[in-house]
């Protein structure tokens, strides 16, 4: 019959097909379709396929291969085999299309002009359930799934969209097209080819689309693991799979990465490869975490597959250009922001917690393992595996995978004793995170504000270029290396795709929920589920957290994260009950590799390896405690003396308990841990200690006395504007409750839990009243520790009520437990009353708002502000200038957090400091001389942490010694240019820029002098700048380590310190002769006119420090790796049941180490 | 049984055997033991929270120490000092011979440089190194080299210890005042007549680097005086500016005069610091000298009074 429909050849690809074959075959032949032809390509099955075909669809063409090339491969061949085609259907050999699909899928391909048209994919065996809907990708190529796994077809997928992919097993694609892509990769012989050619369609402009009113059953018997590899396959690829098979889920992240490689524009593939990069970096860090060795090999070898094939992608993409009709811009539209894969782990990690995680997705490869199949369970590429094994199968599909027998409490527990449901637990924790999310509202949608601590991020590149590189421009600059927390806030910037903002705010607001984590952890080996809850929620509830927040102090809420998770450490060392270490178990041993497991029984390495860890257990648990204190130190380095604190605090509870043996072993552990910290941040160390005895103060810079907090307001961590009510008494209240109620381990351990708090609340009611000298821990800080002791003898006093009141007679116990329940009650209301606002008291306005102004300034030339105030005030690292007051500098305007941690020593910066103590003691009226040299523009004084706004906002007053404003109003070169409440701003009328040229000719008026007598220079009236002739020169922003620019002959002053690492280059590219400048900064002689670079030259200890951080850390985690390998793949393996038991892991992963033994109830030791 | 804190654990219940049938069954709880250093450690938390609590209320924590008081405006530069500043206003000009003295009061020769002006528009102002002997005093004429007029003067000394005084000359005697040797925001002159055959002058000198804006107000026999041309008065940076009071308030026996920089000013762009001086002619049959400058809120008057 003569039809207009244009002919469709549809291209089935079979290799050694199941019976579900004729099913397929059938499935075409009820099309109706006129102008459908069919041709089977046999990719060398193992029979010919000619008689099946021929007996269910004799009117098919059959073609068969010797050697069976992959899908794409084979497909291709098309192009040599069919003539006037205006369409291929690309099938599958495990799909079968309901009668109309061929049909719909042409219409709609004329309707939309599409070039590529997909089906809706739906599961063979259950119709009802969608597998695919078309696709999208991200940047990096992770190709995500419109529909969930095994999502239920509602028809809520069915209208016509464009998509960025067309999942293969049928795909209608316009024949002109196909050639002129060139059809499939030719390289790609399985996963990935629809992504591959899907991208390339998008760059030559082809529209692609999704028909759902076409639907197809597929059967993804490859990516469901369910048909083995073809491992000749792999081969043909140039992989040598020799020690371990090419595993479907590397083809697909070799595959993915081929794309990104081969389909974007020069200009966004530097933009997004090293995005990719470091995210494949992270990728394998946390899969050798968890023991996914797979997942880390499949991450390896396609960076290294891809990169050995440098010169084919390099062709493809010269091929490609020559097509190329959309702009990677346009492209992008189609993608998904941020990365899939990280979105997916994410969402894994908050449903099932890190080991839950990791242990379906082990298990899926373990399953996919010995099916010679691997699949990558989090890019949602096939789904159909992560539908059956993956944690989302439990709820959607639980007839697919039983539900676990219930897990029993470990014996020593009496059953029903102290368990809560899952769901009152789920409801609990829900209603918490909503008071903190109710709480933080206001803040979580814009910016944060900036104050104290709370600074923003410069780029995620800069964040961690600036912990790179050797120079640092806190004070005048400094090459004493950065801190480690640059490096840790950028590498998480960069996993959350450059977006600092948001890391910013994960970094300070992911604090509450770790924090609260880690006491949950602290008193679960009680044994007690509620008294956990108790625990945990009382943590969040106290007002620590939300002071910090509203005052900006990121360093308190990151102990208050970490204190936790230390205690745990420290009390496992104590080896006492229920923190009772337990040595691996010896017929784990030989599970204790995963390879080990092997039915050959070749698991010496695996025995080799758990006996080594019985061996080093102690050695490990110093490393993981030195890791995590190496973290937080990085961020507070006050860290390192609250975790030697908190063992002299379990050791002085020995007093009483009279058990020195075991406290002793806690400080042992918290000094081998604080040397281990120290060496895995040792060039920060080092140039720590260069500061000499000015490096206490990388601890903190003394505060005023007269502001100190009362023994009442630290006994109720009323120490900011939450709390402040008596009701806050109400946790210590209740706190009491176990130590005059429990009986056995609870008791002794209620009592070193109140010795904690007692020695970290007495540290910071001494250290508020100034009586540690120089040695000023911020006391926010140190009640992180006495707040986790607090929270966990609180869950402790529930734990006694449940065990030890359970026979008692009634009387003052259990109307002490009441009294105790009500305090703890009564003690959350003033939090939950400050959450109602919704900013936790931090203020709108910032007085960066204030100064903004400044950032126009700079195209006068480069300045420094100096910042004076209390240390608690400014927005940045800061060095006392004595009697309480801190001095600080920015560059160009406010600081960023390149000034948040700066040197413990503030170098030739100490002058501003002299001279601003001169100003105060009358020696001078010409400050601003002095500050001159080091480009000081502006003198910016705060009183506050943030503008009083009548009726808007009331910040923090912090005072300023008085003698201050009035000294500095009596400075003749200094001009107050903007007075508000909280801030005072200073202009310096001797100023000249940072980078400055004196014109030959012109005098060099007091370059020669010292800062000192630069003050008391008569050269010229206090109007005038300290070098009148200087005129600003080379530009470029703040903190950076090249400025370049046009230069004249004459003299040029750079006040970047120190001047000997700092080189100018002239035009012809001769090195400037360079003499020192009021005796610190530098000074170069310009003898051309041209084109001059002033860079910094950090020699061979820049690099040499920054590779000695990167091993130190490496090592550390590599070291817990090796242990993970051995200690946890057994219990992951052996299910969820062990898994509860080992609960008490440290976020590190260091679960083996020690478990916990619960603590029996008191009736049975009295029984016995 | 004695109930003894922490006692109440759950104990082992034991049956007795009944003896009588009429006698129901009796439930005897086990002794249970004390928890051994129950009461050391209640006793060591309480003492410890208790003890604190009253050495903080014994000790307080100490107030913040108050704010300095006003300087009174002509305190000596203490010899430490990098740098000093002594600030001369008011030369009477042509009336009486002016000389300013530098007494230095330290061992060493302290070095400065002298900045004179005239009044606005009155040429570029004249500077003048000038060195003050260790323990010694040496005088010098800011008026050389200056137009004829008022005139003020500014020393800038590399050091301390240094103090200067202005002497005021002329056929009918003489009189001495301090100069400042810092500025200040607010002045007040307690003297002054605008009746017939007296002058009032008013000179506004501005030593600092930005522009000083002014008010300045007067008090009368018949009342407080504001002239509007008076307030927002402006003095540029490093120069001298002299009004004729009399234009304003004419015919007043006695004069009160007080110069306060608004804080206003200072927002836009003005200079929170001014210096003035007032000085007056004739004054009788002597020349008028020039009275110290006396901060309203001072509790030290210049050693050396007008002179009557």
């Amino acid at each position: 019959m003569e039809t207009l429909a244009p002919p469709v050849v549809a291209v089935v690809v079979a290799h050694d097909p199941g019976p579900w074959f004729e099913e397929t075959l059938a499935s075409l032949a009820s099309q109706d379709y006129a102008e459908l032809s069919v041709l089977v390509l046999d990719a060398a099955s193992g029979e010919g396929l000619t008689e099946r075909v021929a007996a269910v669809l004799p009117t098919a063409y059959v073609r068969r291969f010797e050697q069976n090339r992959g899908f794409g491969p084979t497909v291709n061949e098309v192009q040599a085999m069919v003539d006037g085609a205006d369409y291929f259907l690309l099938c599958h050999d495990d799909v079968a299309l309901s009668p109309d699909a061929v049909h719909l899928l042409v219409e709609e391909a004329f309707r939309s002009n599409a070039g590529i048209v997909s089906p809706k994919v739906v599961s063979w065996d259950d119709p009802e359930r969608l597998v695919h809907v078309g696709m999208t990708v991200d940047k990096g190529g992770s190709v995500v799934d419109r529909v969930q796994p095994y999502e239920i077809d509602h028809g809520q997928h069915d209208a016509v969209r464009d998509v960025f992919v067309a999942p293969g097993g049928s795909t209608l694609v316009r024949a002109d097209l196909f050639e002129e892509l060139g059809g499939f990769d030719p390289g790609i012989v399985a996963m990935g080819e629809d992504l591959d050619l899907c991208w390339r369609a998008q760059v030559v402009g082809a529209r692609i689309i999704v028909a759902p009113d076409a639907m197809v059953r597929h059967l993804e018997e490859l990516a469901g693991g369910s048909r083995p590899l073809d491992q000749s396959l792999a081969d043909a690829e140039g992989e040598d799979s020799s020690d371990h098979p090419v595993t479907l889920q590397e083809l697909q992240r070799r595959h993915e990465l081929l794309a990104v490689f081969k389909c974007y524009g020069p200009f966004h593939l530097v933009r997004v490869v090293p995005q990719v990069l470091v995210l494949a970096v992270g990728e394998v860090v946390v899969a050798e975490l968890a023991g996914n060795r797979a997942r880390a090999r499949a991450v390896l070898r396609a960076w290294r597959w891809n990169l050995g094939r440098m010169g084919v992608i390099r062709r493809q993409r010269k091929e490609l250009k020559t097509h190329r009709r959309l702009g990677d811009k346009e492209i992008r539209l189609l993608q998904i922001g941020g990365s899939a894969r990280l979105s997916a782990y994410g969402r894994r990690v908050f449903q099932h917690g890190f080991h839950g995680a990791h242990a379906d997705e082990l298990a899926a490869a373990d399953d996919a393992a010995r099916d010679d199949g691997e699949l990558d369970a989090d890019s949602g590429r096939p789904a159909g595996l992560v539908a059956r094994v993956g944690p989302a199968a439990a709820t959607l599909q639980p007839e697919l995978e039983p539900e676990p027998a219930p897990e029993p409490e470990p014996a020593s527990v009496e059953p029903g004793r102290g368990r809560v449901s899952g769901q009152v637990r789920l409801t609990a924790w829900l209603g918490a995170a909503l008071v903190v999310l109710i709480g933080t509202r206001g803040v979580l949608g814009g910016r944060l504000p900036v104050v104290g601590q709370f600074v923003p991020f410069p780029s995620w590149s800069s964040t961690l270029i600036q912990f790179a590189t050797g120079w640092h421009p806190s004070g005048v600059g400094t090459t004493a290396p950065a801190s480690p927390a640059l490096a840790l806030a950028g590498l998480v910037g960069t996993v959350l795709l450059g977006a600092m903002g948001l890391t910013q705010k994960v970094l300070v607001f992911g604090c509450l929920p770790i924090g609260a984590w880690g006491v949950v952890r602290l008193v679960r080996p009680f044994g007690s589920q509620r008294a956990s809850l108790i625990a945990g929620l009382a943590y969040l509830a106290m007002a620590l957290p939300y002071n910090a927040l509203a005052l900006g102090r990121w360093g308190a809420l990151a102990i208050y994260a970490g204190a936790p998770w230390v205690l745990v450490r420290l009390f496992r060392a104590t080896g006492t009950a229920p923190f009772r270490a337990v040595a691996p178990d010896p017929a784990g041993q030989a599970v204790g590799s995963r390879h080990g497991d092997g039915p050959d029984g070749s698991a010496s390495t695996g025995r080799r390896l758990s006996a080594w860890t019985v061996r080093h257990g102690t050695l490990r648990s110093v490393v993981a405690l030195g890791l995590l204190e190496a973290v937080l130190v990085s961020f507070v380095p006050a860290a390192a003396i609250v975790v030697v604190l908190a063992a002299l605090a379990l050791v002085l509870s020995s007093c009483v308990y009279w058990d020195w043996g075991d406290t002793v072993r806690a400080l042992w552990l918290a000094l081998g841990s604080t040397l281990v910290a120290a060496v895995v941040c040792l060039p920060w160390l080092i140039g720590v200690l260069s500061g000499g005895r000015g490096a206490v103060a990388v601890f903190g810079v003394p505060v005023p006395a007269s502001g100190a907090a009362s023994w009442g307001s630290l006994l109720r961590f009323a120490v900011g504007p939450i709390g402040v009510s008596p009701l806050a008494w109400g946790f210590a209240v209740a706190a009491l409750v176990p130590l005059v109620l429990a009986r056995g381990p609870r008791f002794r351990w209620a009592g070193r839990f109140w010795s904690i708090a007692l020695v970290f609340w007495f540290a910071a009611w001494a250290i508020g009243r100034g009586w540690t000298g120089g040695l000023a821990i911020d006391p926010l800080v140190l009640l992180g520790p006495a707040a986790a002791a607090v929270a966990a003898a609180i869950g402790l006093g529930v734990a006694a009520f449940e065990e030890d009141l359970r026979s008692a007679d009634f009387g003052w116990r259990q109307l002490a437990s009441v009294v105790a329940t009500g305090a703890v009650v009564l003690g959350s209301i003033p939090t939950l009353v400050s959450a109602v606002p919704g900013r936790w008291d931090l203020p709108i306005n910032d007085f960066s708002q204030s100064v903004r102004w400044m950032g126009a300034k700079a195209a006068g030339g480069a300045f420094r502000v100096l910042w004076l105030g209390d240390s608690r005030s400014l927005n940045q690292g800061s060095w006392s200038a004595g009697d309480g007051l801190a001095y600080a500098t920015s560059e160009d305007g406010s600081p960023d957090a390149r000034w948040l941690w700066n040197a413990a020593g503030p170098g030739p910066a100490a002058g501003l400091a002299t001279a601003v103590d001169l100003a105060r003691s009358g020696r001078t009226d010409r400050l601003g001389r002095m500050l001159a040299p080091a480009g000081v523009r502006y003198v910016v004084v705060l009183t506050a942490l943030a503008p009083e706004i009548y009726g808007e906002q009331s910040p923090q007053q912090y005072p300023v010694p008085a003698d201050l404003a009035p000294a500095l109003s009596r400075q003749l070169d200094l001009d107050s240019v903007v007075s508000g409440t909280g801030i005072t701003v200073y202009a310096n009328a001797a100023w000249f820029p940072e980078r400055a040229l004196v014109p030959a000719g012109k005098p060099l008026a007091a370059s020669d002098a010292t800062p000192r007598s630069a003050s008391a220079h008569p050269g010229s009236p206090p109007g005038l700048p300290l070098e009148p002739y200087a005129v600003p020169v080379l530009p470029g922003p703040a903190a950076a380590r090249s400025y370049r620019g046009p230069l004249r002959v004459g003299e040029l002053l750079a006040a970047l310190a120190p001047a000997g690492r700092w080189n100018l280059v002239e035009s012809g590219g001769t090195p400037a002769v360079r003499s020192s400048s009021f005796g610190w900064a530098g000074r170069y002689r310009v003898t051309a006119s041209g084109a001059a670079t002033l860079r910094f030259g950090g020699g061979l200890v820049t690099p040499v420090s920054f590779f000695v951080s990167v091993i130190a850390w490496l090592t550390a985690v590599a070291f817990l790796s090796v242990r993970r390998l051995d200690g946890s793949w057994r219990r992951v393996r052996t299910g969820r049941r062990r898994r509860r038991v080992d609960d008490d892991d440290a976020p590190d992963g260091d679960g083996s180490a020690a478990a916990s033994d619960p603590v029996p109830p008191a009736d049975a030791t009295v029984v016995a | 049984m004695t109930d003894t804190a922490g006692q109440g654990a759950p104990a082992a219940e034991t049956v007795a055997p009944t003896t009588s049938p009429r006698r129901a069954r009796r439930v005897r709880r086990a002794p249970v033991p004390p928890v051994p250093r129950r009461w050391q450690a209640v006793v060591s938390v309480v003492l410890v929270v208790v003890v604190v609590s009253l050495v903080s209320w014994a000790f307080p924590a100490p107030a913040a120490p108050p704010a300095p008081g006003s300087a009174d405006g002509v305190p000596v530069p203490p010899a430490g000092a990098y740098s000093s500043s002594a600030l001369c206003a008011a030369g009477t000009g042509n009336a009486a011979a002016t000389s300013i003295f530098l007494t230095n009061s330290t061992t060493r020769t302290v070095r400065g440089v002298m900045t004179s002006v005239g009044p606005a528009h009155g040429g570029a102002p004249v500077l003048r190194t000038v060195a003050g002997p260790g323990l010694g005093s040496t005088a010098v004429n800011p008026s050389s080299g200056l137009p004829q007029g008022s005139s003020a003067s500014s020393f800038a000394f590399a050091g301390g210890g240094v103090v200067a005084d202005q002497v005021v000359s002329g056929p009918g005697g003489w009189s001495t005042a301090p100069c400042a040797s810092q500025t200040s925001s607010q002045w007040a002159f307690a003297g002054g007549s605008t009746t017939a055959g007296r002058s009032l002058t008013l000179a506004l000198f501005d030593p600092a680097a930005p522009e000083a804006v002014v008010n300045v107000s007067f008090v009368t026999p018949g009342g407080l005086v504001t002239p509007q041309a008076y307030q927002g008065l402006v003095v540029p940076p490093g120069q001298l500016l002299v009004e004729n009071v009399g234009d304003f308030v004419q015919n007043a026996p006695d004069i009160a005069t007080e110069v306060t920089a608004p804080s206003s000013s200072r927002q836009a762009g003005g200079c929170p610091s001014a210096w003035a001086r007032r000085h007056c002619r004739p004054c009788g049959d002597l020349p008028r000298p020039p009275p110290g400058p006396v901060p309203p809120s001072t509790s030290t008057w210049p050693t050396s009074a007008p002179l009557r």
